[in-house]
């Protein structure tokens, strides 16, 4: 395939360019530009718009071949190829496109229950997005994108990488799920282009020396990183990172083969790191710059920098309750805070959270963690003024939830609204005596409105949101909201 | 940019190839990349009169509707919130057209480097014809099909993907 396509690559570019000249030839001699001929010359690159009256040709096709392939590369790849069917002047338009994406596939290659598997179609597919590749002649790709199902071979796969190796692009992403395909170390070196690199299911081998010196965006999900040269004993991840120095945003999702994950990095803005799938793990978090964290692992040990300029916080971890408050301490400059499925062992100590100062959004999921290790604010009222004007309570539960609720209710002079979904649902009579209860409670705020919506909920999910504007008021004295909230979510699970 | 700032003016006057005049406030004509290289060029050299910018290529019709997209997306230029509004506006500015017109359009926004507009149009186009058949593509944008039987079958036959 290789010799002949490349012959017809170059026919169609020459012609291409051939019917590309006789348009701005046209063009250049029109172009009048009183007082600044710089500008004549500067723009001769731009087709003239013909008069419609004395020019029989169609309308689209006046458009110069640039402006044809624009339209194009908003397209599928697989519709742009089909305009060559349009005429002559379309036959090659598809060969100049600069966004190639390969993810329209019909839905009897996508859909795994479909009852007719035909393999020939998936070589059919890969024998076309093969010659799209090799034909492609754009000087550079913005973006070309594809992903594969399981009827694919992983060397169709590997074939495209190959030719992928080759071409200058920007935006790259290669999906291909349940496979673990081995991308070899010369990809990368060839790569310094790259922009945004978005990966599932390779294994991407790093040379010893390589630069990519625009990549902002790194995926890698399902695979793994590894050096080509064993001896050079430095963890594939760092080294990686080492090389990209503009990197803003990494991703790390049930990647293989991470036993101690270090991210060090001044560059990086966002990190977001799901490794579910495995037992705990050393983590190196060196990141001055970071903004948002989105941590979904087990930690058996950590060394985490201060995150002073972090914005939001998401975390999802399971490890000791010493760590774990450990970790709080380094993010606790976050204005947002979501923490999900906190599973802790190890350590029942007393224990006191940082002061979140700057929070403003905070939402608890489901914990085992028990309210006797909180250490409460002082709970004398108008004493603490939280700055919230909403909250959600999930999960509310009839026999210590009021509690919390009081508590909110006495301290929030601000809040408007106290929205309360029951953990289970309530019988009329116990619904009646709890909405009594909860309407004897004093509040501090003139102007709040309390919700109680009886939810038969199945599920055991449980949600505190709450926002707020502005810092903290904080009481010297006291702890922050963020302790507050915690501990409220916590309540009605012991 | 350099500019001496006594030979900055507010105003260019932008000629149509039918020879009808339009004064444009600068800010407007800056959304045009060709005008703002025009001003800009004039401005350096220090230039007390009235720009004029020729523009051989653009019918007044077309003119027309190019500054009027101009001038809305000049009045957002410094507002970041209202995008969803302006988005609303762009959709409902090109769907008036037919389709020579939208074809005018783009060409105009391509000679006179008016980026968004380009990719404004060029979006527009690709989305009306995503599901069409060739012969409906044809029809639409009145081309002719100068292929014999036997070199559609061969094109069908290269690219057999594409038209299955």
């Amino acid at each position: 395939m290789g010799k002949s396509s490349k012959k017809k690559k170059r026919q169609y570019k020459e012609r291409a360019a051939s019917e590309d000249h006789v348009v701005h030839s046209a063009n250049s001699s029109e172009l009048i530009t009183e007082g600044n001929t710089a500008l004549a010359t500067s723009q001769s690159n731009q087709a003239a718009i013909p008069s419609s009256e004395n020019n029989n040709e169609d309308r689209i096709s006046q458009l110069p071949i640039n402006v044809l392939c624009h339209i194009l590369s908003f397209l599928p790849t697989r519709c742009a190829v089909a305009t060559s069917i349009l005429s002559q002047k379309w036959m090659y338009v598809w060969v100049d496109i600069p966004v190639l994406d390969f993810t329209d596939l019909p839905s009897s290659m996508t859909d795994m229950d479909a009852i007719v598997f035909n393999q020939e179609q998936y070589d059919n597919f890969a024998n076309f997005m093969n010659r799209v590749l090799l034909l492609n002649s754009a000087p550079y790709i913005r973006r070309l994108h594809f992903e594969t199902y399981d009827g694919f071979v992983a060397s169709h796969i590997y074939e495209w990488m190959m030719v992928i190796a080759r071409l200058c692009i920007g935006e790259l992403c290669c999906f291909a799920k349940n496979f673990q395909v081995l991308i070899p170390p010369y990809f990368v070196i060839s790569k310094d282009q790259l922009v945004v690199l978005k990966l599932q299911g390779f294994g991407l081998v790093l040379p010893s020396s390589f630069h990519l010196p625009r990549l902002q965006s790194f995926s890698l999900i399902e695979g793994n990183l590894s050096n080509e040269d064993d001896t050079l004993n430095v963890d594939p991840w760092m080294h990686f990172l080492s090389k990209c120095p503009v990197l803003e945003e990494l991703n790390i999702v049930n990647c293989k083969r991470i036993e101690k994950l270090s991210v060090c990095s001044s560059s990086i803005k966002i990190l977001r790191v799901a490794l579910n799938n495995a037992p705990k793990r050393a983590i190196l978090i060196q990141t001055p710059n970071l903004e948002i964290v989105d941590l979904s692992i087990g930690i058996k040990r950590s060394k985490v920098n201060d995150l002073s300029s972090l914005v939001k916080a998401r975390l999802d971890i399971w490890t000791s309750s010493v760590r774990w408050v450990k970790l709080l301490e380094k993010i606790s400059n976050t204005k947002s805070l979501v923490l999900h499925q906190i599973t802790m062992d190890g350590s029942s100590a007393y224990m006191r959270l940082p002061n979140f100062q700057n929070l403003t959004h905070l939402e608890v999921g489901f914990t085992a963690w028990p309210i006797w290790m909180f250490h409460w604010p002082d709970k004398k009222p108008r004493k603490i003024k939280l700055p919230l004007k909403r909250i959600e309570y999930c999960g509310f539960d009839v026999v210590k939830g009021i509690k919390v609720v009081q508590y909110f209710l006495e301290n929030s002079a601000l809040l408007k609204e106290f929205k309360i979904y029951t953990h289970r649902w309530l019988d009329s009579e116990t619904e009646i005596t709890i909405l009594k209860k909860l309407l004897k409670l004093w509040r501090a705020s003139t102007q709040c409105r309390i919700t109680v919506v009886n939810e038969g909920s199945d599920s055991m999910s449980e949600d505190s949101d709450s926002e707020s504007e502005g810092p903290v008021d904080n009481d010297s004295e006291s702890k922050g909201p963020a302790e507050t909230l915690a501990a409220e979510a916590l309540l009605d699970i012991t | 940019m350099a500019s001496s700032s006594s030979s900055s003016l507010s105003r260019v006057v932008v000629k149509s190839s039918d020879n009808n005049l339009f004064v444009v406030n600068k800010k407007v004509a800056s959304q045009s990349q060709l005008l703002k290289q025009c001003i800009d060029n004039m401005e350096e050299k220090g230039t007390n009169d009235v720009i004029l910018i020729p523009l051989s290529n653009v019918t007044s019709n077309i003119l027309t509707l190019v500054l009027e997209y101009c001038e809305k997306h000049a009045d957002f230029a410094d507002d970041d919130n209202n995008n969803q509004e302006l988005k609303q506006w762009d959709h409902e500015f090109l769907k008036k057209f037919d389709y020579a017109t939208l074809n005018s359009l783009t060409m105009a926004a391509d000679y006179m480097v008016t980026k968004s507009l380009l990719n404004l149009c060029c979006q527009f186009i690709a989305d009306s014809i995503k599901d069409l058949t060739v012969q409906q593509i044809r029809q639409i944008f009145d081309i002719k099909n100068d292929f014999t039987p036997q070199e559609e079958a061969d094109i069908k036959n290269e690219n057999a993907w594409a038209f299955r």
